[in-house]
């Protein structure tokens, strides 16, 4: 009996009053204790996100944008570069094949130090992205 | 006035103000839904971030099927629960064994000085509730969803929704009932 009086008052309250029996069930104690806890209800916390968040996410999101665009600026670079090296060996092979052969066996004996230079530029690159620049 | 189909438009072509503005449109609704569900809120500032990253990614599958609000709430709800559940904090989500079975239980000597405050003796109550009637209390009333948005949003149907918040809000009441007895004396 009590359960169906508290479902009907929840009902009465999720759709506002309804005449005719309006100002008689208002009047009852358990109506009045649900419309006090439905108004509680709808009040909001105190505590909220910082003001500045969506300006805070939105920086984040672009400076992740950014550091993806970076990234394929240097591929794109780096594929220029080779390209360039590659049609640079070309070049020379036709214009003097002995000189092009001398400078790729240098190229070879010296492979470890050009490999060593290329890693540690890539990895001062990194760095730079991750530490050096601000982080937002 | 915010327009939902033009700021979806414009955030799919690029526009990260038009997200800016996304964000502080639905910052209050997901910090609701995640605080509400979460004990410890440290992490809700972490977890309403990676809510809305979520809708940033995904926001072209969105396609309009059903209000951005209730979409958005959908994301942060099972963003809350796979949460709770990578830690352990909760097992079954929907239709926990032992959920009719939750009472409150009597409070320490020194809680009662939070009755003085009836909002924070309510919210109290609300943060010792199972994750499922919290859930339905914030859906409902403080985001003002209706049964059929929560149902959208928790994948529970209508009936469950309805049933958990019934209950809810009774448990609540019978201890409000105390809290004016005890005021009046």
């Amino acid at each position: 009996m009590k359960e169906l009086k508290d479902k009907k008052i929840q009902e009465m309250l999720e759709k506002g009053l309804l005449a005719p029996d309006a100002e008689m069930i208002s009047e009852d104690k358990d109506f009045k204790t649900y419309q006090l806890l439905f108004d509680e209800l709808k009040k909001e916390p105190a505590t909220d996100l910082p003001y500045n968040f969506s300006a805070m996410l939105t920086a984040q999101i672009q400076a992740k944008k950014d550091t993806i665009i970076n990234l394929q600026s240097f591929l794109l670079a780096a594929l220029v570069a080779f390209a360039f090296i590659i049609v640079f060996y070309i070049s020379l092979s036709i214009v003097n094949y002995n000189y092009a052969s001398s400078l790729i066996t240098i190229l070879f004996k010296y492979k470890l130090i050009f490999v060593f230079v290329l890693i540690s530029f890539l990895i001062i690159q990194y760095l730079d992205q991750k530490l050096v620049k601000p982080k937002l | 006035m915010f327009n939902e189909n033009e700021v979806v438009s414009r955030i799919i072509e690029g526009d990260l103000r038009a997200f800016e503005q996304l964000v502080k449109q639905y910052q209050k609704l997901v910090f609701h839904v995640i605080t509400r569900m979460m004990a410890d809120t440290e992490d809700a500032k972490d977890i309403c971030q990676e809510v809305f990253i979520k809708v940033y990614t995904n926001l072209k599958s969105f396609g309009f099927q059903s209000k951005l609000s209730t979409w958005i709430a959908r994301i942060a709800y099972h963003t809350a629960i796979n949460y709770l559940k990578k830690h352990k904090k909760i097992t079954n989500v929907q239709y926990p064994d032992d959920l009719d079975q939750f009472h409150f239980t009597d409070e320490n000597p020194e809680k009662t000085l939070i009755k003085k405050d009836l909002s924070a003796y309510i919210n109290q109550l609300i943060e010792k509730m199972p994750v499922q009637y919290k859930t339905m209390l914030t859906l409902y009333h403080l985001n003002e969803f209706s049964y059929q948005e929560i149902e959208e949003i928790t994948g529970m149907p209508e009936g469950t929704v309805k049933s958990y918040l019934y209950r809810a809000r009774r448990l609540l009441k019978d201890k409000l009932e105390v809290y004016l007895k005890n005021e009046i004396l």
